[in-house]
């Protein structure tokens, strides 16, 4: 095996910042091998093989075999797949290296091996005098070794795949109002709405129910109360499953509305139903696969609002024929 | 299907588009005349006809206002006791309204009383006079409304300006808020077609709590006789009538 003086001196500069560490083990003699005549480098696997390793080492220091000799010196390499090792005796007492090679770059094995085989039989003082002067040569320092190269950052979960459970059920709170127009008083109603959800699909049925208590209306001179109990049927679109979700509702709106008054003389109550249409956009946040809260906003249309009137002011106004509101809730999927 | 889409629009009308919604009513007493009779006035203790003399008073279809009747107040002759109806409550403060015709400009010298807000006397038997609406005619023949006191401190108010001219051969309506006090707390505002033209204050209004209010033909000197003046839809309410109020829905 040839080893150029470059590769060779590259592999002793690393084999020379390697050798002050603590990897390196030396033992005592307590299992030292028996020494046997022939070639002092032995070993299993193919890489490297020991008698690349030695003469490696003797090409680059050919009068090693007497410091072998003297020194009653036994090399043993061991193959691991991605590590290899060297063991060596000297003098009754072992030096021990282990080397990481993922790439099993055998020649550069073969050269770390030699280079720290050469190390350990003729230490640095002997090696860089006279006879080794080729290797000696003045080199600029070794770089530092570069820094750790910085933590990467935590690798973010995996998303869950949503599904989409086959029944929703959502319960909310929602303010509704209308401005005094199209005949209307000015109202603000706040309530709450169960609604469930049918379908796994992207286009679901959605129904409704909902309470509004009691809230307070002026018409010119006639002040009152209305309370309501809205219900929907209709449809839901909704986006592909996610933790962040939209849905549209569409739906018809039935209404039962008590309407009461305060302060006229003879006051009635009358309980009437109205017939609409109500949209509803919902946006919600999974905090589980089967948790979300949810904010949205809704429209309500009633096209044929109900005449109020009293005496003897005579027609007051109507029901609101608009109502728009918002809504805040938690939906839950079975 | 054709059929199944009429029955549900008829749904709809049925539930979208039903009765109006009725929410009470203000008004306190009314008298419509459209039972045909004066039973509004004379049911209960609390109103009568006085004057009533060879059919002063009478149901009439000439000028109805709404509806098939009024009343038609007949002054034969001349002299304070003309044909008036009227009805009795206690109500610290109210809306009075009643809708005249005058079917011609009749000509009187000194007044012609058709609203009156009179009291109960304390001892009940007797009714005292306090605060009148009257109407006479301007030497152009205009007819003009005007206010008149009975206690001696007030007697007639100035005539308001421009003057509250009445209208004729059409219903015109005379509304009063009238807050009944003993004290000097009490007030009269008085609306003609819905034009605020009379507003007194800071006076006693009344000798006792209950109120009597009346409509009449009252006059002291005619130019000539008969004079007939209709009177309908008369109420009293807690809220103001204005021309556009209804006493009754259909």
């Amino acid at each position: 095996m040839v080893v150029c003086s470059r590769s060779f001196r590259a592999a002793f500069l690393a084999v020379t910042a390697l050798a002050g560490r603590p990897a390196l083990a030396a033992n005592t003699t307590r299992d030292l091998p028996e020494l046997a005549a022939g070639p002092f480098v032995h070993g299993v696997g193919q890489c490297p093989t020991p008698a690349d390793v030695e003469t490696a080492a003797l090409t680059r220091v050919p009068d090693l075999s007497e410091d072998v000799a003297r020194h009653r010196v036994r090399v043993e390499i061991s193959d691991r797949e991605t590590k290899y090792e060297v063991r060596i005796w000297k003098d009754g007492v072992e030096y021990r290296k282990v080397f990481d090679d993922d790439a099993r770059d055998c020649d550069k094995r073969v050269r770390f091996a030699a280079v720290f085989v050469i190390l350990t039989i003729r230490p640095p003082a002997v090696v860089l005098g006279e006879e080794a002067a080729p290797l000696a040569e003045p080199e600029a320092p070794p770089p530092p070794p570069p820094p750790p190269p910085p933590e990467p950052p935590p690798a973010p979960e995996p998303e869950p795949e949503w599904t989409q459970s086959l029944a929703q059920v959502e319960l909310g709170a929602f303010v509704e109002g209308t401005p005094r127009w199209l005949g209307a008083p000015r109202f603000v109603s706040v309530g709450g709405e169960l609604r469930v959800a049918l379908g796994p699909e992207q286009v679901a049925g959605v129904i409704s129910v909902g309470y509004q208590p009691a809230t307070s209306f002026a018409f010119e001179t006639v002040e009152g109360d209305i309370t309501r109990v809205p219900g929907t049927l209709g449809l839901r679109f909704r986006g592909p499953p996610a933790r962040v979700e939209w849905a549209l509702d569409l739906s018809a709106l039935l209404l039962l509305e008590r309407l009461h008054a305060t302060n006229l003389l003879y006051a009635e109550e009358e309980t009437v139903m109205e017939l609409g249409g109500r949209a509803t956009l919902l946006l919600s946040y999974r905090l589980t696969s089967a948790l979300a809260p949810y904010v949205g906003v809704t429209g309500s249309f009633v096209p044929a609002p109900h005449e109020v009137r009293a005496l003897p002011e005579g027609t007051l106004g109507n029901t609101p024929p608009l109502w728009l509101g918002a809504a805040l809730g938690l939906r839950l999927g079975l | 299907m054709q059929r199944s889409a009429l029955a549900l629009l008829a749904l709809v009308g049925t539930l979208g588009c039903g009765s109006p919604i009725d929410l009470g009513s203000d008004v306190i007493w009314s008298a419509q005349h459209e039972s045909g009779d004066l039973e509004e006035w004379r049911s209960g203790e609390s109103g009568g006809v006085t004057g009533d003399t060879d059919g002063a008073v009478a149901l009439s279809t000439d000028y109805p206002h709404r509806g098939r009747y009024s009343v038609k107040l007949t002054s034969a002759s001349m002299g304070e006791d003309g044909p008036t109806l009227f009805h009795e409550l206690v109500a610290d403060r109210a809306f009075y309204s009643a809708w005249y015709y005058l079917p011609e400009a009749y000509d009187t010298a000194s007044y012609w009383t058709v609203q009156q807000f009179e009291s109960r006397t304390s001892d009940g038997d007797g009714v005292s006079a306090g605060l009148d609406l009257r109407m006479r005619t301007l030497p152009g023949g205009e007819v003009v409304l005007y206010m008149f006191h009975h206690e001696p401190e007030y007697l007639q108010s100035p005539l308001a300006d421009p003057p509250p001219y009445v209208p004729v051969g059409r219903w015109f309506q005379i509304e009063s808020e009238f807050v009944a006090r003993t004290d000097a707390t009490g007030s009269l505002r008085v609306w003609l077609d819905g034009e605020l033209v009379y507003a007194i204050e800071d006076r006693p209004t009344v000798k006792s709590e209950t109120v009597h209010f009346a409509c009449s033909s009252v006059a002291l000197d005619f130019a000539s006789t008969p004079v007939e003046l209709f009177v309908d839809d008369v109420a009293i309410s807690r809220t103001r009538v204005t021309p556009d109020g209804v006493l009754a829905f259909d």
